[in-house]
């Protein structure tokens, strides 16, 4: 019977090994990511099995690194490098989040000194309407007239 | 599967998590603080259940596997409080 742990699957002839990750639980940049800080120690074939799988084979270079060891190793890069991108893209959703929040303040406050200064135009006219009527005096003509 | 299983041969302990339950960032999370200290694998098995398997980086007996694994039970439950 080939030796399997969890999602660690041990070829036949003890030289290599596979692992089978949901995409779900584990995104792409995290694998490639893991895969890179791996290149060192195992040839590594990147590639999936159906829509819901990746599948990581790892060839240990070195004759005393053992396939279980290459196996954990990069399980637990992996975790890290998920957590990681994880991380930075809650903080990308959380710069977005005030980012907006800040131009929808900085609109309303826009909104609100243009209304200020609408009312302003409102009241100066209201000011001239009424100045113009009031003519005690009776020396006011009109525009063009001959006094 | 039974919640805690232990392998004796493997000298591991496999947890399982229903995902309702458990939220897949805090199980992420609490992987990565224990990755110090151990070999973990996390793995989706279904739907709604997902597998952590750790292992310690320094061997350990059966007895402490068992603690461990509620050591990170309790610990996934801390960080679903926070």
């Amino acid at each position: 019977m080939l030796k399997k742990i969890m999602n660690m699957d041990f070829s036949p002839e003890g030289t290599s090994i596979t692992l089978t990750l949901s995409k779900s639980l584990y995104p792409k940049e995290a694998i490639n990511a893991a895969s890179g800080s791996m290149s060192a120690k195992a040839k590594i074939n990147l590639g999936e099995d159906n829509k819901e799988n990746y599948i990581v084979k790892l060839e240990p270079k070195g004759r005393n690194l053992g396939l279980e060891a290459i196996g954990r190793e990069f399980s637990n890069e992996l975790i890290n490098k998920s957590f990681s991108r994880e991380a930075e893209k809650n903080e990308e959703q959380e710069s977005s989040i005030v980012a907006d929040a800040i131009k929808k303040y900085q609109i309303a406050l826009k909104k609100s000194s243009i209304n200020r200064n609408i009312s302003r135009i409102q009241t100066n006219l209201e000011e001239l309407r009424h100045a113009s009527i009031e003519d005690p005096l009776g020396i006011s003509t009109l525009w063009g007239e001959n006094p | 599967m039974s919640p805690i299983e232990t392998d004796i041969n493997d000298k591991s302990v496999t947890l399982s998590f229903n995902i309702p339950i458990y939220d897949q960032k805090h199980l992420l999370q609490a992987s990565k603080d224990f990755s110090e200290n151990f070999w973990v694998i996390m793995h989706q098995e279904t739907e709604n259940q997902i597998l952590i398997n750790l292992k310690p980086k320094e061997e350990n007996s059966i007895k402490d596997l068992n603690e461990i694994a509620y050591e990170f039970y309790n610990y996934a439950l801390g960080l679903m409080q926070q």
